[in-house]
């Protein structure tokens, strides 16, 4: 019995989710929102969209990069 | 993704063009998507192609497009009109990006917890955006912008929220919730003061959505044998923002919702992680850079027009 509810104790204790409230909303603010390294790639000057590149490209005679997936870099579209 | 495999409007026809010259031209087994990294020119001509997440690998298929875009000649690279004559031809989700409203990053990060794996999976994140028209942003707020009056936010906004944003998208592609998965989608609002045309507003609510269904869990290894499954996510929101009277706008915006998740869909990356779990998302202003007028990934359920 003591086991079951050391177990049930260490079950409940590795799902604990915070109660939010202003003394800790900085710190798990801080936890979800990516880092600057994680955003390293913004550092490209992405467009939005496949044909924006394009006309920009045209204009300058550059070549494109189109990154096209479920989970591309900008967001999942 | 599938807009642009499928459909028939310039961008689209331009981009299948450059698809069918890539690394999965032609494929339709074990399943029948482009996606990848291209690299072309305006013209359609394919540079060079791959599907990696292998820094090496991407750096030589870099080097090697730039080696042959040098050694094409300029009326194989460009178009001979101009593709800015066009664009009136497309319908895209971006068109009706509403910069009168509110613009939200949503990102989305597992919590500190004992299962979680030592690889990248402990440190995955991902982002979406959600939307808001102008009269939309304004409805998160009490009528009357007294301090202490309080408001419950539309329930349809909070449960578009519910359905299309708090979905475990952390380790990868994921589905959305339909309106009827949505069992509890509520958000208060009150404001704490006002000060120089300035609003301050706390916002607390909860969400709670579920869905069962018959799927493959484990990317491309099970589509022989989907079976049922289900998958939730409970959270509770808490957070506050600034509301501008003059510019009729928010010029700062912190909500997270933290909560519990469960069960896995089939690119989700959760095949061996379906028990309840912490995860976290924040919602904060998005900026203006072009990056950020990406539509939100379940655009399509908004319903604009």
């Amino acid at each position: 019995m003591f086991f079951r509810v050391l177990t049930l104790l260490a079950v409940s204790l590795s799902v604990q989710v915070p109660k939010l409230d202003e003394s800790n909303f900085a710190r798990w603010r801080d936890t979800i929102r990516p880092k600057r390294a994680e955003f390293a790639f913004e550092d490209c000057a992405w467009k939005p969209t496949f044909w924006e590149a394009v006309v920009e490209a045209q204009a300058t005679g550059k070549p494109i990069l189109l990154w096209a997936m479920n989970g591309h870099p900008l967001a999942c579209t | 993704m599938n807009r642009l495999q499928r459909g028939k409007d310039p961008e689209c026809l331009l981009a299948q063009k450059i698809f069918e010259q890539g690394h999965y031209a032609g494929r339709t087994q074990p399943t029948g998507t482009r996606q990848g990294i291209y690299a072309t020119a305006p013209s359609g001509l394919m540079l060079a192609s791959i599907n990696t997440n292998d820094p090496q690998k991407m750096a030589a298929m870099l080097k090697r497009a730039l080696e042959k875009w040098n050694s094409t000649r300029e009326s194989e690279r460009m178009q001979t009109g101009d593709p800015s004559a066009e664009t009136v031809k497309l319908d895209r989700p971006e068109q009706r990006y509403p910069k009168d409203g509110l613009v939200l990053r949503v990102f989305s990060r597992d919590l500190p917890g004992e299962q979680q794996p030592s690889d990248w999976r402990a440190d995955a994140w991902n982002q979406d955006y959600a939307w808001f028209r102008a009269e939309e942003a304004r409805s998160l707020l009490p009528s009357d912008l007294r301090k202490g009056e309080t408001a419950h936010v539309p329930e349809a906004l909070i449960r578009r929220l519910a359905r299309l944003n708090f979905v475990d998208n952390v380790r990868g592609q994921t589905i959305d919730y339909s309106n009827e998965d949505v069992k509890l989608a509520v958000l208060d609002s009150e404001v704490l003061s006002v000060a120089h045309g300035i609003v301050t507003v706390r916002f607390r609510g909860a969400t709670r959505a579920e869905h069962e269904g018959i799927w493959a869990l484990d990317g491309l290894k099970d589509t022989q044998g989907p079976a049922k499954h289900k998958i939730g996510m409970n959270l509770e929101l808490f957070g506050s923002a600034e509301f501008d009277t003059a510019k009729s706008r928010f010029v700062s915006f912190e909500v997270l919702a933290v909560g519990r998740r469960f069960g896995a869909t089939q690119y989700n990356g959760r095949h061996d992680d379906m028990e309840q779990a912490p995860v976290g998302f924040c919602l904060s202003l998005a900026g203006d850079t072009p990056a950020e007028h990406v539509a939100p990934a379940f655009y399509w359920a908004y319903g604009w027009r």
